[in-house]
């Protein structure tokens, strides 16, 4: 099955994102979701080629300059809330 | 004979082999495959050998602001960022700082399973910082190599576990629940601008029923805060220094041309570092996840600030501003009293001030945010002032730790073995 590329962000790149990455990991090897993760700074998710864009919900705001679809985690040892937020995400690319 | 010298003094000595070597033993014990294991171990030393090429840019430029601010004003300008002095650190204590940073991950796990304080210390960027002021201070006060490391390790696991405990309360307010804690050595502060908010205002008045412009979110921008602060001070130490004494060092280029230039570069050169940290910690980090987890699954994880930022993101543009507005007037403090000019740096203001508002909210509302940011703004400028003539005493110039629980730390740690090491 071909797999989703998905990047997670944060402003420095390397502390909450690369935990947040982490943390989306298990829930991905979990769930056996398609999904490939990458993690970057705030601005490059401007330039990312992959299908969607994952960061601390207070972020999004500053995500304005991607079109694709953004995920915002609130707490991001809540294994449901990752999950929920995946498989809408998912949903949403497979109708497209 | 010689070749066993060569392999513990060269290879072993040598930092950035070191770290690779630990990494390739956890991804073996991992049992990853091939590929995984050869890139793991790769990108984990290039990540360190980029620490040296990000360091020996930054001390350039950071050197030429120091001779401007020193002819302008008479006086020695320091400006505290933590990613700066360790990567300067690194350069000539490399080996300890990355020996104390895995032994006392270890020691955190002992800490975490036997007493009360029960966090692993997850924030990777900041024990390498916490691994790197240790070895400074160590070193500063004429400890040895074996002494260094062990010494290092037992002092970073234990305050790896213990600083975030005493944080828990306010933390558990914050997120309704007391499933994690807050990895960011500036907890000293946090929990101090917790108090304050429960004493100044009430939880109502929270800073979320504000509404600010939304431009303000910009200075979480790595690259244009750290920019945008080192153009102001170059240029107001350019011009203090004068035409004459720009152009004697910037060979030949315009006096006005290069404080531009240099400013950039120092961004720069720290982009640069953050790089390097990220690569040396994308293996480091999932690894010592993996293992505590597996040895210790009642432990909590103590995760990097932004962690809070979602449950009151106003307060954390609130708390930057107030700690900022402490870090001008303590600057206007230090010129008056004629001693080292601590200069603020928008990043550690803004992630400490920052995260200082979302604590002093989730007791205080509003009015907790802005009085308890405020304060832990002052904290971080005294604390770099106070810990700086030793960073001096080793080399180190130019910049400082700015985080409240370091300064607690090295600074009694320093003194106390001055009274026993001759």
């Amino acid at each position: 099955m071909e797999k989703y590329r998905a990047l997670v962000v944060c402003g420095t790149g390397m502390g909450s994102s690369m935990l947040l990455k982490i943390m989306v990991d298990r829930v991905i090897s979990k769930n056996e979701l398609p999904i490939l993760l990458e993690a970057d700074v705030l601005a490059g998710a401007n330039s990312f080629e992959g299908d969607f864009i994952i960061a601390m919900a207070d972020l999004l705001p500053h995500l304005g300059g991607t079109k694709k679809p953004l995920i915002g985690i609130k707490n991001m040892v809540d294994k449901e809330e990752i999950l929920n937020s995946l498989n809408s995400v998912l949903n949403h690319l497979a109708k497209k | 004979m010689e070749f066993l010298m060569v392999i513990v003094n060269e290879v072993l000595g040598n930092a950035a082999i070191l770290v690779g070597l630990v990494a390739l033993v956890g991804l073996l014990l991992q049992k990853k495959s091939f590929d995984q294991v050869f890139l793991g171990t790769i990108k984990t030393i290039v990540g360190f050998l980029i620490f040296y090429i990000g360091a020996g840019a930054g001390v350039t430029a950071l050197g030429h602001f120091q001779d401007l601010f020193a002819r302008g004003f008479n006086l020695q300008g320091v400006l505290p960022l933590a990613e700066g002095i360790t990567a300067m650190a690194l350069t000539s204590l490399g080996t300890q700082t990355a020996i104390i940073m895995v032994l006392g991950f270890f020691v955190n796990l002992v800490v975490a399973r036997f007493t009360p304080f029960k966090y692993i210390f997850l924030t990777g960027q900041h024990n390498l910082f916490f691994a790197a002021m240790l070895a400074v201070v160590l070193s500063a006060a004429g400890l040895g190599g074996v002494p260094i490391v062990l010494i290092g390790a037992l002092i970073l696991g234990f305050f790896a576990g213990f600083y975030p405990w005493i944080a828990r309360k306010p933390m558990n307010k914050i997120t309704g629940s007391d499933e994690i804690g807050i990895g960011h050595y500036c907890t000293i502060g946090y929990a101090l601008s917790g108090a304050i908010g429960g004493l100044v205002g009430s939880p109502e008045d929270s800073t979320e029923k504000l509404k600010l412009p939304k431009w303000m979110g910009f200075f979480r921008d790595y690259v244009g805060a750290i920019s945008l602060t080192m153009l102001i001070f170059y240029y107001i130490a350019a011009i203090a220094a004068g035409r004459e004494a720009v152009e004697a060092i910037s060979g030949g280029q315009n006096w006005l041309l290069f404080p531009f230039v240099q400013s950039l570069t120092f961004a720069g050169a720290v982009y640069v570092i953050i790089t390097g940290v990220r690569m040396f910690l994308g293996e480091i980090v999932p690894a010592f996840l993996g293992i505590s987890d597996k040895l210790i699954p009642e432990a909590k994880p103590a995760l990097d600030c932004p962690a809070v930022f979602p449950y009151a993101p106003t307060a954390v543009i609130i708390g930057f501003l107030a700690a900022y507005a402490a870090g001008l007037i303590m600057m206007g403090v230090f010129i008056a009293l004629g001693t080292t000019v601590i200069i603020p740096v928008a990043i550690p203001y803004f992630f400490i001030g920052g995260t200082a508002g979302v604590f002093g909210n989730a007791t205080g509302g509003w009015k907790g945010a802005v009085v308890g940011a405020f304060v832990v703004g002052i904290l971080i400028a005294v604390g770099p002032a106070l810990i700086y003539p030793i960073m001096a005493q080793v080399g180190l110039t130019g910049t400082s730790f700015p985080e409240t629980d370091f300064t607690a730390v090295g600074l009694p740690l320093y003194y106390i073995l001055k009274l026993f090491v001759p």
